[in-house]
């Protein structure tokens, strides 16, 4: 398999996250839209890194970070989704429209 | 066996992540998302990151999927009517994908490597090695995001 076969699969994925992003209006269907885009991100990292530089790690490395930083940041979302929810009983992105606590 | 699991992988991926974007219901949508997390873990392995395959079904798909459909909880009940979509805000986010697609696909075709042939894997030894020398403040720093 050739790189621009990955490139081209992580960039279909990216744009099925781009499309979730503006037409889902529901805060799990963003963050779901938001995990797809990090993981196309990391499959370009470990093509790059196996294709153009083999035998070296900085890739794998940074496929690690993207790993961490997405369930660091689930959790994140875990608590912000569980605030907006108590004040508003809706996470509807679009319901939340003040900014007044 | 390289074919193989790449045609495997990728069909998950481009299913579930279908699935994902396209699924009325939420529930359905997470698991189509924990589909394209397998299926990528899959394409990891032809790219010579056994390790990150497994990090990536144990971490991504056992810890941050599996909280994602925690949060389904706060999302209306499923026996209830949906919402209608709004056929505006789909064909605009098409037409926004679509520019943003164009040049990206050109960019990427642009792009040419064949697979290297005699190249060394790197070992489980040498990421971490690498991590506790090289990317060590990074590593450090992480914790704090």
């Amino acid at each position: 398999m050739s790189l621009s076969a990955y490139l081209i699969l992580s960039a279909v994925l990216f744009l099925f996250g781009a499309f979730g992003m503006m037409e889902r209006r529901n805060m799990v269907g963003l963050l779901i839209s938001i995990e797809l885009m990090l993981n196309a991100a990391s499959i370009n990292f470990m093509a790059f890194n196996h294709f153009l530089y083999p035998g070296t790690v900085t890739g794998q490395i940074m496929t690690l970070f993207v790993i961490g930083l997405a369930a660091a940041e689930a959790t994140l979302f875990l608590a912000i989704v569980f605030a907006v929810y108590r004040h508003y009983r809706s996470i509807n992105v679009e319901r939340v429209d003040h900014l007044r606590g | 066996m390289s074919e193989f699991l790449f045609i495997a992988g990728a069909a998950l991926a481009i299913v579930g992540g279908l699935l994902a974007v396209v699924a009325r219901n939420l529930f359905h949508a997470s698991l189509g998302l924990a589909m394209t997390l397998t299926g990528t873990a899959g394409l990891f392995i032809p790219l010579a990151g056994e390790l990150i395959a497994v990090v990536q079904i144990l971490v991504y798909l056992g810890a941050t999927a599996i909280s994602i459909i925690f949060i389904l909880m706060l999302s209306p009940p499923f026996y209830l009517k949906r919402p209608n979509r709004n056929a505006m805000k789909v064909v605009g986010a098409i037409g926004v994908v679509l520019i943003f697609a164009v040049p990206l696909m050109r960019a990427v075709m642009s792009v040419s490597a064949s697979d290297p042939l005699n190249h060394v894997a790197p070992t489980v030894n040498q990421i971490g090695r690498a991590l506790l020398t090289e990317f060590v403040f990074p590593l450090k720093l992480f914790p704090f995001s």
